[in-house]
């Protein structure tokens, strides 16, 4: 009985772990889905970004962003 | 706040350059007498692949085409130096399905290694004195986002084998560079990648371009592109192009000419909005 009450208590533990995992993954998710509005924020009556290319939908154009090792 | 006002600032900046292309890819549309399609992919890669399916079955693109003198005709203009392969010939692929009347690939500057084999699936490649096509090497995306050029990596193997059948320690040493750069269980692929790209090619001139050419002529011209040449960054001009494709596969457009000065103008601008975009993206990972 003592054995399964640790054991169920240890799950528990591992359980919330995970659970905060997940939660760091959407955290760090949601910080990139962010960085990606706020430049489209600034740019949006013409272009719009989808990952590292901004698409232009006004006259149909894909650019890459550049590197900034390339800008250097 | 800082942050902010110096993105909108550049943000500005972006629309103003913006607010001219769309001016220059009006015009340039006027004289070819049908719509375009702008890629400047670096790299270009299967993202790619979506935003052209997305554009091309957007409503509003087939409305634009339909304003046009060829409503079946498009212009690609492209500018890039490569990437992934199965991505470009999927792109083309996907350009051909939803174009049935002429497709042209227009290049500024560059359409180099993946690029160039995008650029063989249309009817004509319009080129001028500054565009560069490339030997066909296709690319390798590694785990950490670079890539590494198939042809290097055969290149690299000879080399190998050559101190080895030396016995010579170099050999070896050559061995664990190679291991460390990229996963040695995935070195059979290289090998496989090169006659891939050598197959797309192969498809895509067939496609339009060489249609009535004869199999073997084709495959002259793919064999020439993957290993007729030792510099993987070898310029592949106008002139050359015309010698390798045939006259009639390549227009040129004289370097004073109206399409050929809008083009000009519309490449340095991308060129301008690819840096702003990326001083952008950093500016906004600032203090995060």
């Amino acid at each position: 009985m003592k054995y399964m009450k640790k054991k169920s208590l240890s799950q528990k533990a591992e359980k919330v772990k995970k659970v905060e995992e997940i939660k760091k993954v959407v955290n760090n998710t949601q910080k990139i889905v962010g960085d990606v509005d706020n430049i489209t924020k600034v740019i949006s009556s013409t272009l719009y970004m989808r990952g590292n290319v901004a698409v232009d939908l006004q006259n149909y154009s894909l650019i890459s962003v550049s590197n900034p090792k390339d800008i250097i | 706040m800082e942050k902010i006002k110096s993105m909108q600032l550049l943000g500005n900046i972006v629309q103003q350059i913006q607010q001219r292309n769309n001016q220059l890819i009006s015009d340039f549309r006027k004289i070819r007498k049908n719509v375009s399609i702008q890629i400047l992919l670096n790299p270009i890669d299967r993202r790619g692949v979506d935003i052209v399916f997305d554009i091309i079955r957007n409503p509003q693109f087939q409305e634009e085409c339909k304003k046009f003198e060829n409503p079946n005709d498009v212009d690609v203009i492209i500018d890039s130096f490569g990437g992934d392969a199965d991505a470009a010939y999927h792109m083309a692929k996907l350009i051909d399905s939803h174009f049935s009347g002429n497709i042209k690939y227009v290049v500024p500057r560059f359409a180099k290694s993946a690029a160039t084999l995008m650029v063989c699936g249309g009817n004509k490649i319009v080129m001028g004195e500054t565009s560069e096509l490339g030997p066909l090497d296709p690319q390798i995306r590694q785990d950490d986002g670079s890539y590494i050029s198939a042809k290097a990596v055969q290149a690299t193997l000879e080399l190998i084998k050559k101190h080895l059948n030396k016995e010579d320690k170099h050999g070896l040493e050559l061995a664990t560079i190679l291991a460390s750069r990229i996963n040695p269980l995935v070195l059979g692929q290289y090998e496989s990648s090169i006659d891939i790209a050598k197959e797309y090619q192969r498809e895509l001139l067939m496609m339009r371009m060489l249609k009535s050419k004869k199999k073997t002529e084709v495959n002259k011209i793919v064999e020439r592109f993957a290993t007729g040449y030792t510099h993987h960054s070898r310029v592949i001009s106008c002139v050359e192009a015309k010698d390798i494709l045939g006259e009639e596969n390549i227009e040129i457009l004289a370097s004073n000419s109206p399409e050929w000065n809008l083009l000009w103008e519309f490449y340095l601008n991308n060129r301008n909005i690819a840096d702003l975009l990326g001083v952008l993206k950093n500016i906004d990972k600032l203090n995060q």
